[in-house]
C-alpha cells in the first residue's frame, strides 16, 4: 500500500461480547442462528428517534456512533458502508404491503427505509458530514469493497479518518433468501448477523489497535489459482509464512463448504498456526469478514484471544507476541479475500 | 506514466431504444421514450413511464441464448448494454492479458422475480417460487453478469440509489489510478418495479404527465428504465492495445447532503459540494464547462435545489444545461450510467441535447435549460450529475480527449 493505514477504532454489535465467553444462539425450527446481543440504544440515541428506526439502522447507528466515539475525532471525514441485503426488514414490509392490498397501501417510511444506503445516509446526518459517501451490496464482497474504496480514498486524496462498515441482520425474508440461495445444508452451519465499524486512519495515535499491511479480494477462484493468490499476497507483503502468528478464518462449519479453503490453506501454510475460526462466533453472513477483521484487530491490540475461542486459551497462556495476523474470508466460495494486520 | 483515464466503449439500453446509435438519434431529434405503460403489470397504469419497449422474452432472444426467462429483467438487459460496450471496446474478457473488473450501480437487484414470488404466496396461488429469490440481492446480478463474460480481478455492485451508476464509475477510475485494474466496465442497471412505481408514488412526487425538468410548472418525475454503462481504461493500456478512445474521464466528486433522507437541502449543499470537488479534481476552472447534464428530475425539490447550486458555482458564467430525463425518465441507478453515455455524445457530436417539455423559467433561478438541440456547441467539457436519497451527491467530468 502507498500510504500507512490503521485501525483507530471499532463499534461493534455481535452476537458475542468480545470481553466474555458466551455467544447468544437462537433456535427456530428449521435452523440454529446467531442473535446480537444488543446494546442500550439510548446511551447514544434518543428513544423517539429510534422508535421510527428498524433494528439494522439502529444497530448500525448505534455501531457507527460508538466506534467514531472511541477513535477519539469528532466526525470521520468519509463514511462507506457495506450490507449484503441492506434493510431488507422494510423492503418486505413494503413489497407485503403493496401486494396484498393490489397497490393501494403503499407505506412510505417502509419505503425510504428500504433503500441500501440509508444507513450510511442517516450516519452522514448524524455527523452533519459532507464528505465522500457510498454503500456497497454485493454478497461477501460487500464490505471489502467498502475497505478497498475506503484504502484508495486515503492514498488519493490525503484524507485521514475514513468510517467504515459492515453489517447485516437475520430477519424472515434474510433467512428466505438464505434458503432460496439455499445455503443451510448443515446443522453446524450457523448464520449469523451484526454491525461492525471500523475506523481506517491514516494517522497513527495512542488508541490505534492495530496496522493494517494490505488485503486482496479474489472472486471465484479455482483451487490452484487461489494458491497462487494467497502465495502472491504474502510475498507483495514480503511476509514469509513462518513470521504469520495468528490466523483468523470464515470457516462456516460445513467440511463441504469449506472443503476448497482448507485445502488451500494447507498447502500454502503447511506450518500449524495458531487459528481462531470466527463464524463460530459471528456466524455466517455476507458482511461477517468485518466482524473478522474487528476480532483480529482487538486480539493484536490486547495481545489476548477471548475465552470464546478454545484456541485463545492455549495461545494466551503461551504468552507468546502476536505481530502478524492475516485475516482470511471466504462467502460460498466465490468471494475471497485476504487482509494483512501488524500490531502497532 | 500518464495517469489519464478514457471511455474507449458504450453500451445502452433505454426507453428511447437499443444501442448507442438509435438512442443518439432519438436525442438529436427530441423524440421521448415516456409513454403509456405496456410491460409493467401495475394497477397504476395511467402513470408515463420510460419503459425498454421489449419483453423479457424478446429480449432473451436479443441474446440467442437459451436460458430460463425466469431470471431478473435486470439480468438480460445488463447483458445486451455490456456486450454492445465490450464489442465496442473490442475488449474480449477471456482473452484480455490486462485486468479487467465490473462494477455495477443498481437499486432493485432482482426485485422483479422477488415480487412475483410475493404475489403468489401473499394473494393464494400456489406456493411462491422460492427460486425467484435466489437472484434477489443487487450483487447477485453484478456476479451472473461477470461469470456470463468472464470478468474476474474485480467484481462488485454499488447501492446508493440513484447516484449508484455514478458512483460506480467513480470507483471505477479510482481503482485504475491507484494502479489495482487497468479497464473496469462500469454503469448502471434498473429495471421498473412495482416496488419502486409504487414506491416513488407513494412520496408524491410522480408527475401524472410528461416530467418538466427545470420548468416553473413541474410537479415531479416519470419513472423509467435501462441499463447504461461504459468501457473505461487507463490511457496506457488503451494506446498499447490500440483501443479506440472516445474521450477522457476527467474527474469525479462524492459528498453527501447530510439533511434529510429523501428530499435535498434547499441550498443544494451535497449537489454543490459534489460539482466543485470534481472541478477541482480536475484542475479546470467552472468557466471551462460548456455542459451540466442535469439530474434534474422534474421534481420541485431537486431542480430547485440542483439549480441554486449550479448557480452558486458558475456565477455568472452558467454554461448550457440540460436534462435529459425526459426522454428516458429517471432510471434510478442506471441514470448515472445512461447520463455519462449521453454526455460522452455530447462531446463525441459537439452538441447539446434539448432538455425537453420547458416552457416556463423558474422564477427562483437566473439561467434556463437549453430547448432545442444545438450543433456544433464548442462542447470540450461536460458535469455530469446524479444525486440520490440518503443525500448522495456524485458529479462525473467528461471532457474531449487530447492525444499525447
Amino acid at each position: 500500500m502507498k500510504v500507512n493505514v490503521f485501525i483507530n477504532g471499532v463499534g461493534l454489535i455481535a452476537p458475542i461480547d468480545l470481553d466474555g465467553s458466551d455467544c447468544k444462539l437462537f433456535n427456530r425450527e428449521d435452523i440454529v442462528f446467531l442473535k446480537c446481543i444488543e446494546p442500550e440504544y439510548k446511551i447514544y440515541l434518543q428513544p423517539n428517534i429510534t422508535r421510527r428506526m428498524s433494528r439494522i439502522l439502529k444497530m448500525g447507528m448505534w455501531a457507527a456512533i460508538d466506534c467514531v466515539k472511541k477513535s477519539g475525532i469528532e466526525m470521520p471525514e468519509a463514511i462507506i458502508v457495506g450490507t449484503g441485503l441492506g434493510c431488507i426488514e422494510d423492503s418486505q414490509k413494503f413489497l407485503q404491503a403493496i401486494t396484498e392490498s393490489f397497490e393501494q397501501m403503499r407505506p412510505p417510511t417502509a419505503f425510504i427505509h428500504s433503500i441500501h444506503n440509508t444507513i450510511s445516509g442517516q450516519i452522514a446526518l448524524y455527523f452533519r458530514c459532507h464528505g465522500y459517501n457510498s454503500t456497497y451490496s454485493h454478497r461477501g464482497f460487500s464490505f471489502e469493497s467498502a475497505m478497498v474504496d475506503a484504502i484508495t480514498l486515503i492514498e488519493e486524496q490525503e484524507i485521514t479518518d475514513v468510517l467504515i462498515g459492515g453489517l447485516d441482520e437475520i430477519t424472515e425474508p434474510y433467512v428466505e433468501c438464505g434458503n432460496a440461495e439455499m445455503l443451510y445444508g448443515h446443522k453446524e452451519y450457523l448464520i449469523g448477523e451484526g454491525a461492525t465499524f471500523l475506523m481506517l486512519s491514516s494517522v497513527e495515535n495512542a488508541g490505534s489497535l492495530c496496522k493494517v499491511l494490505g488485503m486482496q479480494m479474489i472472486y471465484f477462484p479455482a483451487k490452484s489459482q487461489l494458491e497462487v493468490a494467497l502465495c502472491l499476497f504474502l510475498q507483495e507483503m514480503e511476509i514469509s509464512l513462518f513470521e504469520l502468528d495468528l490466523l483468523v478464518v470464515g470457516f462456516v462449519g460445513d467440511s463441504e463448504v469449506d472443503r476448497l479453503l482448507s485445502e488451500v490453506l494447507n498447502t500454502v501454510l503447511p506450518v500449524a498456526i495458531p487459528m481462531v475460526r470466527y463464524k463460530q462466533a459471528c456466524g455466517e453472513y455476507h458482511t461477517a469478514s468485518a466482524f473478522g477483521l474487528a476480532l483480529a484487530a482487538s486480539i493484536l491490540f490486547r495481545q489476548q484471544i477471548p475465552r470464546f475461542f478454545e484456541m485463545g486459551n492455549i495461545l494466551n497462556r503461551q504468552n507468546k507476541v502476536i505481530d502478524y495476523s492475516l485475516i482470511i474470508n471466504q462467502y460460498r466460495n466465490k468471494n475471497f479475500s485476504f487482509i494483512l494486520l501488524s500490531k502497532c | 506514466m500518464s495517469k489519464k483515464i478514457v471511455v474507449t466503449g458504450l453500451g445502452i439500453l433505454s426507453a428511447i431504444g437499443a444501442g448507442v446509435l438509435r438512442n443518439l438519434e432519438a436525442l438529436q431529434l427530441g423524440e421521448t421514450g415516456i409513454c403509456q405503460m405496456k410491460y409493467l403489470e401495475s394497477r397504476h397504469k395511467a402513470l408515463p413511464v420510460g419503459e425498454i419497449k421489449f419483453t423479457n422474452q424478446e429480449l432473451l432472444d436479443m441474446l440467442s441464448l437459451d436460458i430460463e426467462v425466469i431470471l431478473p429483467r435486470n439480468f438480460f438487459i445488463s447483458l445486451i448494454a455490456i456486450a454492445e460496450a465490450l464489442e465496442s471496446a473490442k475488449i474480449k474478457p477471456r482473452e484480455a492479458l490486462y485486468r479487467i473488473g465490473l462494477i455495477i450501480g443498481t437499486s432493485v437487484g432482482g426485485m422483479d422475480k422477488t415480487e412475483k414470488y410475493y404475489d403468489r404466496q401473499v394473494n393464494g396461488l400456489s406456493q411462491g417460487k422460492l427460486r425467484n429469490m435466489h437472484l434477489h440481492d443487487c450483487g447477485s446480478i453484478t456476479e451472473a453478469v461477470a461469470d456470463y463474460f468472464g470478468i474476474k480481478d474485480f467484481v462488485s455492485t454499488v447501492t446508493t440509489a440513484c447516484s449508484s451508476g455514478a458512483n460506480a464509475i467513480l470507483m471505477g477510475g479510482r481503482l485504475i489510478r491507484s494502479g489495482l485494474l487497468d479497464v473496469v466496465i462500469v454503469g448502471g442497471v434498473d429495471a421498473l418495479t412495482l416496488f419502486t412505481l409504487n414506491g416513488f408514488d407513494s412520496l408524491q412526487i410522480l408527475d401524472r404527465e410528461l416530467c418538466k425538468p427545470f420548468d416553473h410548472h413541474r410537479r415531479g418525475l416519470n419513472l423509467g428504465e435501462a441499463a447504461g454503462f461504459l468501457v473505461i481504461e487507463s490511457e496506457n493500456n488503451a494506446l498499447r492495445r490500440s483501443g479506440n478512445i472516445l474521450c477522457e474521464f476527467s474527474a469525479a466528486g462524492n459528498a453527501a447532503d447530510a439533511y434529510h433522507q429523501t428530499a435535498s437541502s434547499p441550498e443544494g449543499t451535497g449537489a454543490r459540494l459534489a460539482m466543485s470537488k470534481t472541478i477541482q479534481q480536475a484542475g479546470i476552472l467552472p468557466k471551462d464547462i460548456q455542459l451540466v447534464n442535469a439530474h434534474g428530475t422534474g421534481t420541485r425539490n431537486n431542480d430547485l435545489s440542483e439549480g441554486i447550486a449550479i448557480e452558486q458555482i458558475f456565477g455568472d458564467n452558467v454554461p448550457y444545461v440540460s436534462s435529459t430525463k425526459g426522454y428516458t425518465g429517471h432510471t434510478l441507478g442506471a441514470a448515472g450510467g445512461v447520463e455519462a453515455i449521453f454526455s460522452v455524445l455530447s462531446i463525441l457530436d459537439d452538441c447539446v441535447f434539448a432538455n425537453l417539455n420547458f416552457s416556463t423559467p423558474m422564477q427562483e433561478l437566473a439561467f434556463r435549460p437549453v430547448d432545442r438541440f444545438l450543433e456544433s456547441a464548442g462542447i470540450r467539457h461536460v458535469l455530469s450529475n446524479s444525486f440520490g436519497f440518503g443525500g448522495n451527491s456524485t458529479s462525473l467530468l467528461f471532457s474531449k480527449y487530447q492525444a499525447l
